[in-house]
């Protein structure tokens, strides 16, 4: 991975959602983080979580309006980091989880 | 190391590797492999994961069209959560370094992320260990699916942890191979315990929640004198009780060799040793351990737990074999009915609440309450000491007048089988507990009612 085009990219973002990031997000952003070559990151109260692990991120528990950091780094960061803002973006109303 | 506190039930110590069993009953009965077998182990792994979430899918697939993709979501993030790579990287490691096989390999990291996610501080969150267990237990359905073991296939002596035991599966327990086991749930009195004393394995009830602690494979001591599960026992304690292990050994055969001497005082009164039973199989028990008679048998075990009361002749079939087995001349002390109503399902409508049950209407009480019920008894209990030497004993028993009661009601029971012509013995020996406090200032006028005393003296401890 010699690309030059590789950079570690941030953000932050808000949870937006009302029940936190409960298992359906939390299962789509491993299925969207999956699918980039890119290391995904993604940090919650100072700690990392490895973005391609369920098992990783259950133990996150961001409620709504709280804060996590998302770090991806790798030949598509820009587009993965795009998407997975999306992702985490995602308004879920259902009272699933 | 974890100490858990419990109810014992059957005494005894057992050391040995636990065998989970839970409401699925899926086992984990061998933990380790040899070098040669890891690579068998990785591929048995994958293809276990494989099919667990081949699995999964598809029932995602199927609720998601039933009712919703919502729905179908939850299954969605347990197979991603089984397709896991850094689950499988986890697994493999342990099966790699430790040589395990790939159930206890996956039982043991699958504990790690359980007691993670339950520790933390979002309840919702922590509750999402539960869905953990679901997915440990796919998994390790595939996996013990290719090697088809359970419990009728155990090959090396285990201890049962679960989180209950039905009363047919505390049965069906092999006690050749399953030499202990211990529970989350159950009292002092629930037919699993009751089953324990009857199969005489060490077995310990009421623990309270130890299942996350614990993973099939794990060394467990169950204490059975002194109600305590332990797991993973350091180095330590493993002595102290393989020691107390051969102290049981070497008293036991200690105890066997006085078992056919005579019972006899140094100024030579003899005195007569006898067992308690509650179940007729417990009679060969007493007979091996040289037992001159049974002392007191506790019918009340025969109503627990039923829906009905067991009828004369389910009842004269337990105290026929009970009294057979023991032959002609050795006694057998029968008990009546000593339970309160609150202990009965079938009387559940003529139960009424009272504040101190154990004081309230209970025992000969009861009986006298519902005479139709304690003539059932007394006839069977007539009927079966034609076989032997059947002595019949009353509980609870507080004034004369409740005695002769309950004598005239055996008289009554006596003048129906004679005129039906039922065979029994005439001279049946009746006997009274002294338990109750009015019963012992009482008993030189209760001596003269009866044939013998039985002095129960816990009730006069307090």
């Amino acid at each position: 991975m010699e690309d030059a085009s590789q950079e570690l990219l941030k953000s932050v973002v808000k949870i937006k959602n009302p029940n936190g990031f409960h298992m359906r997000p939390k299962a789509a952003f491993v299925e969207a983080a999956s699918r980039f070559v890119s290391e995904v990151k993604l940090i919650w109260e100072g700690q990392v979580f490895n973005g391609k692990s369920m098992f990783e991120l259950m133990l996150v528990a961001a409620g709504e309006d709280s804060e996590v950091t998302l770090e991806v780094f790798g030949s598509d960061s820009h587009l993965a980091l795009q998407e997975l803002e999306k992702v985490l973006a995602e308004e879920d109303v259902s009272v699933l989880d | 190391m974890e100490v858990y506190r419990g109810i014992p039930v059957y005494p005894g110590v057992v050391i040995g590797p636990a065998l989970l069993l839970d409401t699925e009953g899926y086992l984990i009965p061998q933990r380790s492999i040899t070098a040669s077998e890891v690579v068998e182990e990785f591929e048995r792994l994958k293809i276990g994961i494989r099919d667990a979430a081949i699995e999964v899918r598809s029932n995602q697939a199927i609720i998601a069209a039933k009712v919703g993709t919502q729905y179908g979501a939850i299954l969605g993030a347990h197979a991603q959560m089984i397709e896991d790579p850094f689950l499988l990287g986890e697994i493999e490691s342990l099966i790699s370094k430790k040589f395990f096989t790939a159930e206890y390999a996956l039982s043991l990291v699958m504990r790690k992320h359980i007691k993670e996610i339950q520790s933390l501080p979002d309840a919702r969150m922590a509750s999402r260990a539960t869905d953990l267990f679901d997915i440990e237990k796919q998994i390790l359905g595939k996996l013990i699916g290719q090697r088809k073991e359970g419990l009728n296939s155990l090959n090396e002596p285990v201890v049962i942890l679960a989180h209950d035991l039905s009363p047919s599966e505390t049965a069906k327990l092999n006690t050749k191979l399953v030499h202990a086991f211990a529970t989350e749930a159950g009292g002092r009195t629930s037919h699993t315990s009751i089953l324990a004393g009857a199969l005489e394995i060490p077995a310990v009830v009421g623990l309270g929640k130890f299942i996350s602690e614990v993973t099939g494979g794990d060394i467990v001591i169950v204490d059975g004198n002194a109600g305590l599960l332990i797991i993973d026992p350091d180095a330590e304690t493993l002595r102290r009780y393989q020691k107390t292990q051969t102290d049981i050994v070497s008293l036991d055969a200690s105890l066997e060799s006085l078992r056919d001497l005579p019972a006899i005082t140094q100024d030579g009164v003899e005195i007569k040793l006898l067992g308690n039973i509650e179940f007729p199989h417990e009679t060969k028990h007493c007979l091996d351990k040289g037992a001159q008679g049974i002392g007191l048998y506790r019918t009340e075990f025969l109503f627990m737990g039923k829906d009905a009361v067991p009828t004369e002749d389910e009842q004269f079939e337990a105290y026929k074999e009970v009294v057979q087995a023991m032959g002609k001349d050795r006694p057998v002390v029968i008990r009546t009915l000593d339970l309160g109503g609150d202990k009965l399902a079938a009387f559940s409508n003529l139960h009424i609440p009272e504040k101190n049950p154990f004081l309230g209407l209970r025992s000969i009480r009861l009986c006298l309450r519902n005479i139709g019920l304690f003539k059932t008894q007394l006839r069977a209990i007539l009927r079966a000491s034609v076989y032997g030497n059947i002595q019949l004993l009353f509980p609870m028993i507080s004034t004369v007048l409740e005695l002769r009661q309950a004598k005239m009601i055996v008289s009554e029971v006596k003048e129906d089988l004679f005129e039906e012509k039922v065979p029994f013995n005439k001279d049946i020996p009746i006997g009274t507990m002294i338990e109750v406090p009015s019963a012992a200032i009482l008993s030189e006028l209760m001596a003269k009612e009866v044939s013998f005393f039985s002095i129960g003296t816990n009730g006069f401890l307090a």
